[in-house]
């Protein structure tokens, strides 16, 4: 057990890729805080995981700095440290031209997307470095590094999450904390079937056929692919490593 | 394991000094640049072992370190053969064997100086921007194959291959070159093998199935500045 009682911290947890990183760090003996806005989504979430009451459940919304302040003081608090951080807060935003999506939904997806993860990394980055050790991951897409047509919201936070990772990585490289990102590619979830009918009210099996058409594998990613790669990363193992993007994309940035 | 380099000294010492004598691993003496070379220990490898699961290419040489227009044509020829033919010839023949397994993992060693320049390593870089393009292109063709094809790009790692770049940069006292180089790496310290070799078992893992043309960076955030 690879995270025996190491405190992992993972927000929007109750998503599709926050519950599968859920279920597998606690497998490898970690101790769970588990934060999402949706508080019925989170309940659900206690009871899929087979020691949910070994785990900490704190709904909050990651956009308000007072509720990210609040619930890392508790953490610590209660666990002492934070050991890994994962930001999994995210969502699509807007499927339309870049001319027609308004400033408010742009600012909302902005909000969401990075300033939920710079707030938990502005938060959780002094404990680590109290204690000259930490592990944060954020999580962007492929569209962090390359566009695509009615995506720019998506791509625009995609990129900065990026950018602020590289920065952040470097000004803790002296103390001990690593800071990177994986990059997946479109991943079977509820919010990639969300797309396909945005993109294709009438037939969204088009929409799905569209997006697989992108994806060199001709299938989704799985979010089990993505935790064994967050999983590697937040270890000992990947100790070295800091400041990178880790994508995961079936050959999808490849062309 | 099967295991190969040019260096019979290393390669016996590898043999003697790390490894188990139990352990079963063929060893082949062997230039990973010339075709019927290369041949010969695929063939003799499937023979022995009947396929091969996990392909990892880490032979390679730094050449030399200066200017950009003071390279012969003759150093660049030996680079390209060494650093860039041996990856072709050894993919030309472990690819379709994996292929036809319908199951594989190729690595192919580049390093950080393939996503970036560095002064007075434009052969080193040149050669290992080269093995991207190799590797990217060649995972698109292998896409449906159940066979992945990716990159490792370690930053300068431990070895003697760094202490002849610095000997090369401060040839009357290479202390000074070592120095140097600390003083660009973020984490101030080279990068270890063994560093390398978590990452290289991973991604050649079942657990990074998805994982395919891309280049995994192990850099402590050199490429982020
Ligand atoms: N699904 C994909 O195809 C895909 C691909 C690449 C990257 N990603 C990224 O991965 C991350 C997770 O994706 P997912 O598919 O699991 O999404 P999801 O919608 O299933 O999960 C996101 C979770 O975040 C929670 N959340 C949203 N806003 C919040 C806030 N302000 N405070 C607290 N919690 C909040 C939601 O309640 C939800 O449970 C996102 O950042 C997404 O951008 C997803």
């Amino acid at each position: 057990m690879e995270f025996q009682d190491k405190v992992v911290m993972i927000t929007g947890a109750a998503g599709v890729l926050g519950t599968a990183l859920s279920k597998r760090f606690q497998k490898e003996g970690a101790l769970l805080v588990l934060i999402d806005k949706d508080k019925e989504k989170l309940d659900q979430l206690a009871k899929q995981l087979p020691n949910g009451s070994d785990s900490i459940f704190i709904p909050a919304d990651c956009r308000d700095d007072e509720q990210v302040k609040l619930y890392v003081d508790k953490t610590v608090d209660l666990l002492g440290t934070i050991d890994v951080l994962i930001n999994c807060v995210g969502i699509y935003g807007p499927i339309t031209q870049a001319s027609d999506i308004s400033s408010h939904y742009m600012m909302d997806v902005y909000e969401t997307n990075v300033v939920t993860s710079f707030l938990n990394y502005k938060y959780a980055v002094p404990v680590m470095q109290k204690r000259r050790s930490g592990c944060i991951l954020f999580v962007s897409a492929v569209f962090g590094l390359r566009g695509l047509p009615f995506f720019s919201a998506y791509s625009t936070v995609s990129h900065a999450l990026l950018g602020f990772m590289k920065s952040a990585a470097l000004d803790c490289v002296t103390s001990g904390v690593r800071v990177n990102a994986v990059v997946p590619a479109p991943m079977k979830s509820t919010m990639m079937e969300e797309v396909e009918e945005i993109l294709y009210p009438d037939n969204p099996i088009r929409g799905r056929e569209q997006i697989l058409g992108l994806l060199p594998m001709g299938r989704y990613l799985e979010a089990d692919e993505v935790t064994e790669s967050v999983l590697f990363l937040a270890s000992d193992r990947a100790r070295y490593i800091t400041g990178t993007s880790h994508i995961i994309d079936g050959g999808m940035t490849a062309k | 394991m099967v295991l190969v380099d040019c260096n019979k000294k290393q390669l016996d010492k590898l043999k003697s000094d790390y490894l188990p004598h139990d352990s079963e691993a063929l060893y082949f003496h062997a230039d990973c640049a010339n075709e019927e070379e290369v041949q010969k220990y695929v063939e003799k490898t499937i023979d022995f072992f009947g396929g091969v699961d996990v392909f990892v290419h880490c032979a390679g040489i730094v050449g030399s370190i200066k200017e950009a227009d003071n390279w012969s044509a003759g150093e660049i020829m030996v680079a390209f053969q060494t650093n860039i033919m041996s990856v072709f010839l050894n993919s030309k023949d472990v690819l379709p064997i994996m292929k036809k397994q319908q199951n594989g993992s190729i690595l192919l060693l580049a390093s950080v100086y393939a996503l970036r320049g560095v002064p007075y390593h434009s052969l080193y870089a040149m050669t290992s921007h080269a093995i991207l393009g190799f590797m990217k292109t060649a995972a698109l063709e292998r896409a449906h194959s159940g066979v992945r094809i990716n990159a490792i790009a370690p930053a300068p790692t431990t070895s003697p291959f760094m202490e002849e770049v610095e000997k090369a940069l401060f040839p009357s006292n290479p202390q000074l070159g070592r120095e140097q180089i600390h003083s660009y790496l973020p984490f101030e310290r080279y990068a270890e093998p063994e560093e390398i070799a978590e990452s290289v078992l991973f991604v050649s893992s079942h657990r990074a199935k998805y994982i395919h043309g891309t280049s995994h960076i192990i850099d402590d955030g050199f490429l982020a500045k």
